[in-house]
C-alpha cells in the first residue's frame, strides 16, 4: 500500500505510534469519563486506533487527533445507545472505588454534576475544557454546528453551575 | 325520522355515541320508557363505552424547556471561560472582572465548572495500540526445505563431477599432444628420406623425364582446377584443403590437436598415395610413350587402378612429403571409390565441436529428463528426489 494523496502527508507507521503515545491517555480519558466503564472506554479506544490504523493513508497527519477524538466520539455514541439500560450512578460509585481516584472534594462534585449531563453537553465540556478545541472544532468533532456547540455548552455550564452553588454541595 | 321498532338499534348506537341532537336523545329515552323490553338491550350497549382514566406523567419536569437567559456580563464571561473571546474582548471582560467584586466572585463560580486538563487518565495498555508494517515472512514447510536441499546437493554433486571429469580430460589433451609430436616427428624425418630417396632417383636421363612428367602432370592438374566446373568430389576437395590449412595454421590449440593431426595423416596417406601413384606413372610413361595425359584426375585414377595391389612399393608412402594441393588429388582420386572417407572427417568435426562441459550438460539433462516429472501421485519426482505434494 502507498500513500497516493497530493495536498496531505500520510500518515506513516511512525507516526501512527507516535500518535498513540501522544493522544491514547486523552482519548481514554475522554471516553471513561463520559461511559464510567473501564473496560468499554478501553474497547472504545482499541476501536478508535483500529480504524486510525486501517484508514491512515487517508488521514493527514497533522489532523490525527481530530480524527482520533472524532472516531472515539462516534464510536461512544453507538456504544451508548446499544447499552441504554447503563445505570450511570452505579458506574460512577464503581470509578469512586478507584477507577479514577478523586484527590478533592471539588473535583468530586464537578464530576457528580459532569455525570448529570447528557452525552452530548459532557461531551462538549469535555471537548473544550480537556483538550482545549474550539466551537468549530467541536462541531467537527461532533458533527454539529458552530452556534448549536455555543448553546449545547453554555446550557451544560449553566446546568454544572446550579449543581456546584447548591448548598449541599458548597464547599 | 321516528324512532320504531324497526329502526330503534340505529338511534340506540347513536344515543350511545353522542351523536344525536337533544331532542332526538329525547325520543330514544322515551321510547325505551314504552317499550321495556327494549330497555335491557340499551342498558347493554351502554356498557360496551369505555370508562375514562386519568394518567398523569410524572417526569413533567424534564419536558420543560428554558430559553438561556443570559445578559451580556455572563455571556461574555462563558466565552472568557471557553477561551473564545478575541484579544480586545478579552482585556474589557478582565478589566471588568477586576474591577467588581460580585462579577469577581460570579467568575470563580464559572472557573469551578471548568474541567481541569491536567487531570491525566493513563492508559496502561498502550503496546496493545502500537501497529507494525512487518515485511511479509513466508513460512518454509519441510518439503520445501527438502526441495531446496536436493537442488543444493546435486549442484555439489555436479561440481565435483566436473572436476574429476576435467583431470583425466586434461591428461588425454597432453598424451594426445605428445603423441602428435612424435608424428610430426616421424613425418619430418620421413620427408627428408623421401627427398633423399628422390635426388637418388633423379639420377639417369630416364629419371629426369619423370621429374619433367611429374612436374607436366601437376601442371595440368592446376589447369584443371581452374577450367572445370564444380563438382561434389571437387567441393569435398576444396572443402578438405580448407580444413588442412587451418589445421595447419591451428596448431597451437590443444583441443584441435587430435583433429589437425588426424587430418595430417589421413591427408598426407593420401597424397603420398597420388604421389607414389603419379612416380609410377612416370615409370609407366617411360615404357608407354611421353604423351600427354589429357585428364590429371582421370589418369591418375587409371592408374591408381593398375596399381591397385602392389606388392613391394618401391617407395614409402609415408615418406612422400606432402603437396600444397594434395587434398584436392586425394578428394578427386578418391571421388570413384566405395571408400569414400568424408564420413571420417565429418565425425571428426562433430567431435571436436562438442566441448567437455557441453558432454557433461547433456549428460545430466539426460538424467534429469529421464527422471522428471514422474508422477507417483502423491508426489512428483525430479532428477531422482521425490516431492511431496499437498
Amino acid at each position: 500500500m502507498a500513500c497516493i494523496a497530493i495536498t496531505y502527508h500520510c500518515m506513516t507507521e511512525r507516526e501512527y505510534n507516535e500518535c498513540v503515545n501522544h493522544y491514547a491517555d486523552n482519548v481514554y480519558r475522554f471516553i471513561l469519563k463520559n461511559l464510567r466503564h473501564e473496560e468499554d472506554a478501553r474497547d472504545v479506544v482499541q476501536g478508535s486506533f483500529e480504524k486510525m490504523w486501517v484508514n491512515r493513508l487517508q488521514i493527514d497527519n497533522e489532523k490525527c487527533k481530530s480524527y482520533l477524538f472524532t472516531v472515539a466520539y462516534h464510536l461512544m455514541i453507538d456504544h451508548i445507545r446499544k447499552n441504554k439500560r447503563i445505570s450511570y450512578k452505579e458506574e460512577f460509585s464503581e470509578i469512586d472505588r478507584g477507577a479514577v481516584k478523586q484527590h478533592s472534594n471539588a473535583k468530586r462534585i464537578l464530576d457528580e454534576a459532569l455525570s448529570k449531563l447528557s452525552e452530548t453537553q459532557r461531551s462538549l465540556v469535555m471537548l473544550k475544557d480537556y483538550e482545549g478545541y474550539n466551537y468549530t472544532e467541536i462541531g467537527q468533532i461532533t458533527g454539529l454546528n458552530e452556534s448549536q456547540v455555543k448553546v449545547y455548552l453554555h446550557r451544560a455550564r449553566l446546568q454544572l453551575r446550579a449543581y456546584i452553588v447548591k448548598p449541599e454541595n458548597v464547599i | 325520522m321516528n324512532i320504531n321498532r324497526h329502526n330503534y338499534e340505529t338511534f340506540f348506537l347513536l344515543y350511545v355515541d353522542n351523536e344525536l341532537s337533544a331532542a332526538d336523545r329525547k325520543a330514544v329515552e322515551e321510547f325505551v320508557q314504552v317499550n321495556t323490553d327494549l330497555q335491557v338491550e340499551l342498558q347493554l350497549l351502554l356498557e360496551t363505552t369505555l370508562p375514562t382514566e386519568t394518567v398523569t406523567y410524572n417526569d413533567t419536569q424534564d419536558l420543560y424547556k428554558k430559553e438561556i437567559e443570559l445578559d451580556s456580563l455572563q455571556e461574555n464571561l462563558l466565552l472568557h471561560l471557553d477561551n473564545e473571546l478575541d484579544a480586545s474582548a478579552k482585556k474589557v471582560i478582565e478589566a471588568t472582572i477586576g474591577s467588581d467584586n460580585n462579577i469577581s466572585k460570579e467568575w470563580q463560580i464559572w472557573q469551578q465548572t471548568k474541567l481541569d486538563s491536567n487531570d491525566i487518565v493513563e492508559f496502561k495498555d498502550k503496546k496493545s495500540l502500537y501497529r507494525h508494517e512487518g515485511s511479509r515472512v513466508v513460512a518454509m514447510r519441510f518439503w520445501r526445505i527438502a526441495a531446496a536441499a536436493a537442488i543444493l546437493l546435486m549442484i555439489l554433486l555436479t561440481g565435483i563431477s566436473i572436476l574429476r571429469n576435467n583431470k583425466p580430460l586434461d591428461k588425454e589433451d597432453s598424451t594426445a599432444k605428445n603423441e602428435t609430436k612424435a608424428v610430426d616427428k616421424k613425418q619430418s624425418v620421413n620427408k627428408e628420406q623421401v627427398q633423399i630417396k628422390s635426388t637418388e632417383n633423379t639420377i639417369g636421363p630416364s629419371e629426369e623425364r619423370t621429374t619433367e612428367n611429374i612436374a607436366s602432370v601437376q601442371t595440368k592438374e592446376e589447369k584443371e582446377k581452374n577450367k572445370n566446373t564444380v563438382t561434389p568430389a571437387k567441393q569435398q576437395a576444396s572443402f578438405v584443403e580448407k580444413n588442412s590449412f587451418a589445421a595447419e595454421q591451428k596448431a597451437v590449440n590443444s583441443n584441435n590437436v587430435i583433429k589437425k593431426t588426424s587430418l595430417e595423416n589421413i591427408n598426407k596417406e593420401k597424397s603420398n598415395e597420388t604421389i607414389a601413384s603419379t612416380v609410377l606413372t612416370n615409370r609407366k610413361s617411360e615404357v608407354v610413350s611421353e604423351n600427354k595425359i589429357p585428364d590429371a584426375v582421370a589418369s591418375t585414377s587409371s592408374i591408381k587402378e593398375k596399381i591397385s595391389a602392389p606388392s613391394k612399393p618401391f617407395i614409402d608412402y609415408n615418406s612422400v612429403p606432402a603437396m600444397p594441393d594434395s587434398y584436392a588429388k586425394t578428394a578427386g582420386l578418391n571421388e570413384g571409390t566405395s571408400e569414400n572417407n568424408n564420413k571420417i572427417f565429418y565425425m571428426n568435426e562433430e567431435t571436436v565441436a562438442r566441448s567437455k562441459v557441453g558432454g557433461l550438460f547433456r549428460k545430466v539433462k539426460r538424467i534429469v529428463a529421464r527422471n522428471t516429472n514422474i508422477n507417483t501421485g502423491k508426489s512428483v519426482k525430479i532428477a531422482g528426489f521425490e516431492i511431496a505434494l499437498k
